[in-house]
């Protein structure tokens, strides 16, 4: 992955009229060439109104972006992005064949490529052949976003903006999905993804900006989100009746051993405070030595779940009683 | 300037529409049958065969049920996607200089079948035009589908569908204006006729007595002429007209019509793009 930035956001400000607090307040970040950058956050926290000023169809108040070093309204930049927006309202009344034929003339492809090029995107995408000849209304949401998705491929982009691609995606689909971003990488393709899907973020992201209420708390590699506190919700088997200590007393043993904090048991399982990894491990370590039987070990959030609930207290107090 | 698929695309949406047919067939061959009704009544050459009104009204027929241009908040529902196009490398100045020419190829194309029509049932016999006068016409209708496109293109392009509603009301409202005003050229004529026509109206008498001189000094007759002579200024403004027939007759050379109607149309089009560029194009919102 080339390190030099292709996208620079500075400072970015976006008012609504009438809204009481501003979309975007002071956004900057860098994603580099050839880079999966993902926009998580809440709804309303500005992601789209973001990636609305990335592709020039809103104009911010304030703060600069640019992509390739130049302003993302200018049409340079337009030749090599690609955009695929959440809800897609295509023109029912075209085929997708004659619908990508049309955007390939958007895209000021040589003609006499079209034929193999739409193609080959229908193809790359999944779309069934048999659909490629029938009116795009007759779709469903499933295939018109994968019909989205060619569209935004026909152009041979070199940057994606992609809002929500696996939205109404059936399984199959989500795998296409995985091994395309798998392609993007290889062809160095700079992803910018917006998606409340974490699991395949996580999958797929080089790095994740979590934004809320304008602002953006934070961004992260997977790795660094991996390393936030974290809940880890433990089972085990029921306890042999031959040993007579307080399972609590063993739990809090082994989370204050372990540098965790035991939150809460209930029967046959509990929740630990854990800061890390390498936390968890040891946790575990010690609950086995201690002659817990562990059933099961997970944590309670993805990893980028982590980032919408921010870090749990790491504190004593969150020990409840057992029932 | 013209991006030929914006262009391909909007005609073939158009000519999509079985409904574009009825029109078209109703303006093409109904409407200058009506000239036939009664060729010695002062009504007959009436205005719903001029150049004007028919490419206003099917230009109007065109954006109200097909939405040509991304009208209301340009999320689809049977409008262009604008998101979509505008994320490709054309400028919103190409996106509208694309669509006017080619609403205005169409409104024109109807507009000149219209003559012709008119031409073949002999209206131009009766009124004893010359071949200068028909050929002048035929061009003449090309300038004024050229000029409405720009408002109606301006209309399609309003970011609600309520203003959207509001600028086709207007635009009906200029129309009817041609309808029941005979005017000539730039001069308008409050004729008999159209006196006749109001006293047929239920609210004519108490307007007419009682109302307008409550309401102003002037004589209600003056009021009239000086609302009509608003809305012609008003619609001429919009969309200008060009005679060519008179500026290509007239004893002395004056281009001062020429350039009106070229300054009004860049103001059109300037306006569009004003428009345009002025709003956000929210593509997650309806």
């Amino acid at each position: 992955m080339d390190n030099s930035p292709l996208i620079v956001v500075d400072t970015l400000i976006k008012s609504y009229t009438g809204a009481r607090k501003r979309a975007l307040n002071g956004i900057s970040f860098q994603v580099s060439e050839g880079e999966c950058f993902g926009l998580i956050g809440p709804n309303g926290a500005g992601k789209t109104t973001l990636m609305s000023c990335l592709l020039a169809l809103i104009k911010p108040d304030a703060g600069t972006i640019t992509i390739g070093g130049i302003n993302p309204d200018d049409l340079a930049v337009r030749e090599v992005i690609g955009f695929m927006p959440e809800r897609p309202s295509f023109e029912g009344w075209l085929t997708p064949k004659e619908f990508l034929k049309m955007h390939h003339m958007l895209a000021h492809q040589p003609p006499e490529t079209a034929a193999a090029d739409i193609e080959g995107v229908l193809n790359r995408v999944g779309l069934e052949e048999h659909c490629w000849n029938r009116v795009i209304r007759t779709f469903s949401r499933g295939m018109l976003q994968r019909l989205g998705l060619a569209q935004a491929l026909i152009g041979k982009p070199k940057i994606l903006f992609l809002d929500e691609p696996g939205s109404g995606m059936d399984p199959p689909g989500n795998v296409l999905l995985r091994q395309l971003f798998g392609q993007f990488k290889e062809e160095k393709i700079t992803v910018v993804l917006n998606s409340h899907h974490l699991d395949e973020m996580e999958r797929v992201c080089d790095r994740v900006a979590f934004i809320r209420a304008g602002k953006i708390e934070a961004i992260e590699t997977l790795e660094e989100v991996a390393q936030r506190p974290y809940v880890l919700f433990v089972k085990w088997l029921d306890k042999d009746s031959s040993d007579g200590s307080d399972i609590t007393e063993t739990l809090q043993r082994c989370a204050q051993s372990a540098s965790a904090t035991l939150l809460s048991q209930s029967g046959l399982s509990a929740k630990f405070s854990v800061v890390n990894s390498e936390i968890s491990a040891s946790l575990l370590r010690n609950l086995i030595t201690e002659g817990v039987r562990v059933q099961s070990a997970q944590p309670e959030q993805t990893t980028l779940e982590r980032l919408f609930d921010g870090a749990p207290a790491v504190s004593t107090e969150g020990l409840l009683s057992q029932p | 300037m013209i991006s030929k698929a914006i262009y391909l695309y909007t005609l073939k949406r158009m000519s999509k529409h079985y409904v574009f047919y009825v029109i078209a067939f109703g303006f093409i061959f109904v409407l200058p049958l009506t000239t036939l009704a009664d060729p010695n009544s002062a009504t007959a050459h009436n205005d719903a065969v001029s150049s004007y009104t028919c490419a206003l009204l099917f230009g109007l027929s065109i954006i109200v049920s097909q939405n040509i241009a991304g009208g209301g908040a340009a999320q689809g529902g049977g409008s262009d996607y604008l998101p979509l196009i505008l994320s490709r490398p054309i400028s919103r100045a190409q996106y509208i200089f694309t669509k006017w020419f080619a609403l205005s190829t169409v409104v024109g194309v109807v507009s000149v079948l219209q003559f012709l029509m008119l031409c073949i049932l002999g209206e131009t016999v009766t009124h004893h035009w010359t071949m200068l006068m028909v050929v002048c016409s035929f061009i003449e209708r090309c300038l004024d589908a050229l000029s409405i496109c720009i408002a109606l293109v301006l209309v399609s392009l309003l970011p609600t569908r309520q203003l959207f509603g509001y600028g086709v009301i207007a635009l009906e409202l200029i129309g009817l204006n041609h309808l029941i005003f005979d005017f000539d050229f730039y001069v308008p004529v409050y004729s008999s006729t159209t006196t006749n026509v109001l006293k047929h109206l239920g609210i004519y008498e108490w307007v007419y007595k009682h109302f307008v001189p409550l309401l102003v000094s002037c004589n209600p007759d003056d009021l009239l002429t000086g609302l009509n002579n608003l809305v012609t200024q008003v619609s001429d403004l919009i969309a200008p007209r060009f005679f060519v027939f008179d500026f290509l007759t007239n004893s002395t050379f004056d281009i001062y019509p020429l350039v009106t109607y070229l300054m009004n149309l860049a103001v059109g089009l300037v306006l569009c793009n004003i428009l345009l560029n002025w709003r956000d194009i929210n593509y997650a919102s309806e």
